[in-house]
């Protein structure tokens, strides 16, 4: 992969895995009654 | 590989791939109707046809995690990269499990009514309470489709690698849709620990190696210095075994892959011009330098694949003083892309 490739492919990484580790926080949130 | 475009490029290995990944597609789907069907209590168990969903849910998703486990797993250890050979097709076949089970998922909740089963998605799921999980399963699908269509070389070799790398990085997006999906559909109607701790461990494993293999990439930018006098010390000849590679990381510009090759000492640029894999992870194969990815072929001495193909990877001048070898940072004239 090229330089630019990696970095893309980091912040992607990042940015959609932080957001399915939260998407899955709201869902156990929502499931045992803690969430809004 | 193949100078020319066909649907499929079907070799023996291939066939035998496709075909021990459907079968054990098939399996699981069986196996995982049968374990509901026995375990629980005839008037308990759930209909045919949504153990159906759920298991054909459950054998997409599950398969998305080991797709994406395959790419930060090469990265970590070399003895996977088989696994990488063939993953387009196990990605192709992902989004046809998926899209039975949206299928099977409109036939059954919403192909019985007066309103078009896919009106009737769309409209019923917007009233209904909660997050409307079954948008982002929707989303996770037509991004699934968007890579299945594209997955074939012919717009691998129309888009270009780079944008094609691109493109299909938007599989992070279908994987963040698909973890809200089940989180927000599946697992508020499990009574039990067991499947939401499965997935927050699927959660774990894939974005856990997608940061160890990016943030282990990250540090090796750049580790070889600047180069002094336009020539970068690429390290001992010895540490290079015969017919294999090394990689150095410029300061700028792109990694270069260090080659022994019966003794005489080459240098091209580390990006494949297939789907730019680390050639320097590669080995030499009748003569070739050869991608670890999908096996495409440079010559060492010039960077372009032996005829019929044409493809071509910079090439690098070096030079070797006493037992070090010394790489040119600037690409040869003429050997440039």
């Amino acid at each position: 992969m090229t330089r630019g490739g990696r970095r893309t492919h980091l912040v992607l990484t990042i940015v959609c895995g932080g957001l399915a580790a939260l998407a899955f926080a709201f869902a156990v949130m929502q499931k045992f009654g803690g969430g809004s | 590989m193949s100078a020319t475009y066909r649907a499929v490029q079907w070799t023996g290995h291939k066939r035998l791939y496709d075909a021990c990944v459907a079968t054990a597609i098939v399996l699981f789907i069986v196996a995982y109707i049968a374990a509901v069907q026995l375990s629980t209590p005839p008037l308990e168990a759930p209909d045919a046809a949504v153990t159906f969903i759920r298991a054909t849910g459950f054998c997409a998703y599950a398969l998305l995690h080991v797709i994406l486990l395959i790419g930060p797993a090469c990265r970590l250890w070399r003895g996977a990269l088989p696994l990488l050979y063939n993953r387009r097709h196990l990605g192709v076949m992902t989004f046809f499990v998926g899209l039975l089970h949206a299928l099977a998922v409109l036939g059954y909740y919403h192909g019985f009514g007066e309103m078009n089963p896919l009106v009737s998605l769309l409209v019923n799921t917007a009233r209904a309470e909660g997050l409307p999980f079954e948008y982002f399963g929707i989303g996770a699908l037509l991004v699934m489709f968007l890579l299945a269509a594209t997955s074939h070389d012919f717009w691998n070799a129309n888009l270009g690698p780079v944008w094609w790398k691109r493109l299909h990085m938007l599989v992070y997006v279908a994987y963040f849709a698909l973890v809200a999906h089940v989180g927000f559909g599946y697992l508020q109607g499990e009574t039990g620990f067991t499947a939401t701790l499965a997935t927050g461990l699927g959660v774990v494993l894939v974005v856990g190696f997608h940061l160890i293999a990016g943030v282990r990439e990250a540090l090796r930018e750049g580790s070889e210095g600047v180069a002094r006098d336009g020539w970068l010390d690429a390290g001992p000849l010895g540490d290079i075994p015969d017919g294999r590679g090394t990689v150095i990381c410029p300061k700028r510009g792109e990694r270069i892959a260090v080659f022994n090759h019966g003794g005489k000492v080459v240098a091209l640029s580390n990006v494949c011009a297939h789907q730019g894999g680390p050639l320097g992870e590669g080995k030499i194969i009748d003569g070739c330098v050869t991608c670890p990815w999908h096996g495409h072929q440079f010559r060492p001495e010039d960077g372009k694949s032996p005829p019929p193909f044409t493809d071509r990877v910079p090439t690098y001048e070096v030079r070797v003083e006493g037992d070090r070898v010394y790489v040119r940072t600037t690409a040869e004239k003429g050997g440039e892309r």
